[in-house]
């Protein structure tokens, strides 16, 4: 038994020994991308078909891991304590930006070496048909009027405690000083959002694609998106810029390595996922799912998520977030 | 018997244990953070004080009845029938069960830096000889094959990453394939 | 209801050879997946569907939809052969399931359960094709207030499955309720019991690693010891099963229990937000306290079998109802679902049932279509599933712990799951031995989350009046029925401990 124990142990030394990694045959078996989410859910669908077209680029599999728990935590500080040695890479998601000011944990955007933003996707101001008609709500601006008619009486549900829609809300109200009361919703944005268009609360600060059915129809109307651009699956929802209300506000997702990755394996990632983003399949995929191509390379991503660390605590101020972690 | 075999008294025992715990809870949550906004209308600490009250309600109801019947109860009753045992010292099978519990905080314990594969295959085959397997083969076939085709079919299949400790080899082996 | 249509689609899915591949494919697949606590339908089909992307709407419909129905039978087999609930929604099976098994029933237990899946699932899909646009309906109407009410109807089973003691029963129950308030509280993200850096309980304890903790952990525990002490009885399968179904007394025993669990998990899958966990107890409770011979349910009857599994079975059919007809998903699986929808370019909702109406009626046809697939991998396999039983239980033992710990830690990958698994072994085997029921911990924890967000979030939306809820119907009516079964459970568990008291005394006096 001994013998055998250490005839293993020998092997196990010798195999990991021939899977050293050396820049210059990068890479040389199948990488690992973290998911901080669970399977099944909007990242991992992203990230899984994002993976898949970047393997196409490395002629290698890329598989992913979901390590989720903890809000995500777990996942981004999985990703963050991974081997440096280019073989572990992950997604990293909006919610990044809140774990610090929620003093939940220690994790930044220095924590991570960016690769490369994949995705966006707007908030949206959608309400109750029912209820704008017979409140003679017909765009931002008559919605923005009325709750300042109406302080504190317009209730908005945006997803769970601390999400990326629950404080698109506290956006809302800092860029254009309203008051609105936001409801919680731990089980995600479909609960919210049927519980608007059953007139419940009177509207949702999710996504655009997370309220399509509503929309359509006919439940729910969607008063303007957060968005430079229209979202290209509704032509026919204008923008907030648009009425002249400049707010801009979305969830993103990235692609990132751990602190200490060897700059040229870094170079053979980073043009790996410039291509994927163009992958054919890729974008069919996104198009269909309803979710936003936005790439940006590791430079642009980097100073973007800087950003983000001071935009998106600010906004969670709004909401009554960040005092109460504070104490 | 002695009443302290009852069934009665071991509920006595258990109304004690949960009642503590519904205390101890409903003591926490004294000290909870307190949400702000004008908005709130139910605070956080709320929601656990009403269970831990309910805990401790029911277990004063269950530690009273348990009481009246240790005075009062007749030996047909069913609250003065034996309860399952306890004592490690007598009884055996206990004593196995308490082995059992520690192997699987050994594996617990083992299971980041050892690997599942090693550890499972150490915990099953301590656990066969402890109930009295000795059929040498059986033991090592069982201990060694089950743990490795459940990582297989949950690594391939399902493509759960599973920590391998000084088996990583094997991993890598299989990637290669 | 367009009849013609309906033919057509029925004729189009079912002659289709790669549908059929599919769904068989997918249904052996869920059962597998089922059957193994830890491995779930969920993770089953977000693997499959970038598989799937490049297949055509039905076959990868018909993939999907077989894991599900699937996978709710896979559940009960692992439930009934060794004490382990597969899923979260075939955790009351093994109230009756796994005392069939000790007395030597395994097969018929595994034949009752596979022939109640099918006929509850037979009945949602029914119920799908014919009254989808009324209880979508339905369920638009069901907000905080309403849900809420309906978890304290689901909390009133409890009595029901409490066993001799409703104090016990109680205390298990409460004990399950403080447990889901571990955590960051939902509404306001505040840590209770916990602080900030303790990453790994932010969320609170996962359900499966406790459920696998309190059943087969425990089970294993105490199995070691009934084997020292020479308890133990091996059960062999001398048990001849000469029909994989069910034979014509049992069903006609059954049926009430399978109609009323088919209605009661379509019901209560087309809620969006409740599914077949809490539909199994509630259809459980109901056959219990609407039999003559409420004492016999726990000791191994096919009745409690055929309520719990038609009733997960039936829900999957009822959560598909608010998929479609209004895109809201029911539950994780559906969700997943509804992605392969709005993938293919359809969105799911009250305008497919007029620009897709063909797709829609597909639908329904591949979920027929997975139910019968299910019922046929079902039938090869439980004779198969019953040999497990006759392992050698020196072995059984150990090959369970591994397989479970292991399906503890694949749910999060986390190794304090596995410890938190252990942890509840030790506490589910203790609380055994002082026969504290455990399902009254498994309900609550099932039902406390969706208690407390939605009692705070009504209050929240109602600026703390609670008493509004009197205004709506929907609530007041579930607020009554759960009076009713308190009442009546209570009277019921009086009933039996009489009986039982009597039948003590018999014995006595014959000795």
């Amino acid at each position: 038994m001994k013998k055998f124990i250490s005839l293993l142990i020998a092997l196990a030394m010798v195999l990991s020994l021939g899977t050293v990694a050396f820049a210059a045959d990068y890479p040389t078996k199948g990488i690992q991308v973290i998911c901080p989410w669970a399977a099944g859910g909007g990242t991992d669908a992203c990230l899984r078909a994002f993976a898949d077209a970047v393997g196409r680029q490395l002629g290698v599999t890329l598989t992913v891991d979901n390590q989720t728990g903890g809000g995500g935590i777990l996942g981004h500080q999985a990703i963050a304590d991974a081997d440096p040695d280019g073989y572990t890479l992950g997604m990293i998601t909006f919610e990044l930006a809140t774990y610090n000011a929620l003093g939940q944990s220690e994790l930044t955007d220095l924590s991570y070496d960016p690769l490369c933003r994949v995705n966006t996707d707007a908030a949206a101001i959608t309400v109750n048909a029912e209820w704008a008609e017979t409140n003679g709500i017909t765009d931002l601006e008559s919605f923005i009027s009325y709750c300042k008619d109406h302080p504190g009486e317009v209730q908005m549900g945006g997803s769970s405690n601390a999400s990326v829609w629950h404080i698109a809300g506290g956006y809302l109200m800092n860029e254009t000083g309203i008051e609105i009361q936001m409801i919680t919703y731990q089980e995600g944005a479909a609960t919210a959002v049927q519980n608007a268009a059953g007139g419940f609360i009177q509207g949702v600060t999710v996504s655009l694609a997370e309220a399509r059915s509503f929309i359509e129809s006919g439940h729910l109307v969607c008063l303007g998106v957060m968005d430079a651009e229209r979202n290209p699956s509704f032509p026919d929802v204008p923008t907030c810029a648009e009425q002249g209300y400049d707010i801009q506000y979305f969830t993103q997702r990235g692609l990132a390595l751990p602190l200490g990755v060897d700059p040229e394996i870094k170079a053979v990632l980073e043009e790996a996922c410039a291509a994927a983003a163009e992958d054919e399949e890729f974008v069919e995929f996104m198009n269909n799912n309803g979710q936003t191509i936005a790439y940006q390379n590791s430079e642009d991503y980097a100073a973007f998520l800087a950003q983000s660390m001071i935009d998106v605590p600010a906004a969670m101020e709004a909401v009554g977030l960040v005092e109460a972690a504070a104490e | 018997m002695k009443k302290t075999q009852s069934k009665a008294f071991a509920n006595l025992v258990g109304s004690i244990v949960f009642g503590t715990l519904g205390l101890w809870a409903l003591i926490q949550t004294f000290s909870f953070q307190e949400a702000g906004g004008a908005t709130t209308y139910v605070q956080p600490a709320v929601f656990p004080q009403i269970m831990s009250t309910g805990l401790i309600i029911f277990s004063v109801a269950l530690l009273i009845q348990s009481v009246w019947n240790l005075l009062r109860m007749k030996p047909e009753d069913d609250a003065a029938q034996a309860a399952e045992s306890i004592n490690f010292v007598k009884d055996k099978g206990v004593l196995a069960g308490l082995v059992v519990i520690a192997l699987c905080v050994l594996f617990v314990v083992g299971f980041e830096p050892l690997g599942y594969v090693l550890t499972a295959a150490l915990v099953s085959a301590a656990i066969m000889l402890l109930i009295g397997k000795r059929n040498a083969l059986q033991i090592i076939l069982v201990s060694v094959l089950v743990p490795l085709v459940m990582w297989l079919l949950f690594y391939k299949l399902l493509a759960v990453n599973i920590p391998m400790g000084a088996l990583q080899f094997l991993r890598d082996l299989v990637d290669k394939i | 209801m367009n009849w013609q249509l309906l033919a057509e689609s029925y004729a189009a899915v079912f002659t289709n050879p790669q549908v059929l591949l599919m769904t068989l494919l997918g249904a052996a697949g869920g059962v597998l997946l089922g059957a193994i606590p830890g491995m779930t339908a969920t993770m089953g089909v977000a693997l499959l569907i970038p598989f799937s992307f490049g297949m055509d709407l039905v076959p990868s419909l018909g993939l999907l939809l077989g894991i599900y129905c699937g996978g709710m039978y896979g559940g009960s087999i692992s439930a009934i052969l060794i004490h382990a609930p597969g899923t979260p929604s075939a955790a009351a099976t093994l109230l009756d399931g796994y005392p069939m098994c000790q007395k030597g029933e395994a097969g018929r237990a595994l034949s009752v359960a596979m022939f109640s899946s099918f006929c509850g699932g037979v009945i949602g899909a029914l119920i799908m094709t014919f009254l989808s646009p009324i209880i979508a309906d339905m369920a638009m109407k069901f907000g905080p207030g309403e849900m809420f009410m309906l978890v304290v109807f689901g909390l009133s089973v409890i009595i029901a499955i409490s066993g001799k003691s409703i104090a016990k029963g109680m205390i298990s129950a409460f004990f399950g309720l403080l447990l889901c308030t571990v955590g960051l509280d939902p509404t306001n993200g505040i840590p209770r019991f916990i602080t900030y850096k303790q990453t790994a309980l932010l969320e609170g304890f996962e359900f499966i690693p406790l459920l696998i903790g309190l059943f087969a952990v425990a089970e294993i525990i105490a199995g070691v010891e009934r084997i020292i002490n020479g308890k133990e009885k091996q059960e062999r399968s001398n048990e001849k099963i000469k029909n994989v179904l069910p034979d014509f007394k049992t069903i006609r025993k059954i049926w009430p229990n399978i109609l009323s669990g088919g209605l009661i998990g379509t019901f209560i899958g087309a809620i969006p937000g409740a599914g077949g966990d809490i539909a199994v107890f509630v259809s459980y409770g109901f056959s219990k306290s609407a039999s003559k011979h409420p004492e016999q349910y726990g000791t191994g009857i096919p009745q409690g079998v055929a309520a719990t599994e038609s009733a997960n079975n039936g829900c999957s059919g009822g959560a598909m109802i608010p998929l479609l007809s209004l895109g809201v998903p029911g539950d994780a699986v559906t969700a997943i679902i509804l992605g392969a929808f709005i993938m293919k370019g359809i969105q799911p909702g009250p305008m497919m049932y007029i620009s897709e109406l063909p797709t829609v009626y597909r639908v329904f046809a591949a979920l027929m279509l997975a139910n019968l697939a299910m019922l046929v991998v079902g039938c090869l396999g439980v004779r198969f599933f019953a040999k497990i039983v006759s392992v050698e239980k020196k072995m059984l033992y150990p090959i369970i712990l591994v397989v479970s710990i292991l399906g503890a830690f694949s749910i999060n990958k986390s190794v304090f799951d596995v410890g938190v698994c252990v942890a509840f072994g030790v506490i589910g085997w203790l609380m055994n031995k002082y026969e504290f029921p455990l399902s009254p911990i498994l309900l609550a924890l099932i039902l406390g989350p969706m208690c407390e967000q939605n009692f705070v979030r009504f209050m929240n939306i109602q600026h703390g009046n609670f008493f509004n809820i009197v205004k709506s119907p929907i609530a007041m009516v579930f607020f009554g029925v759960a009076l009713l079964v308190i009442v009546y459970s209570i009277y019921n568990q009086h009933k039996i401990n009489k009986r039982e008291a009597a039948a003590r005394a018999a014995a006595k006096n014959a000795q």
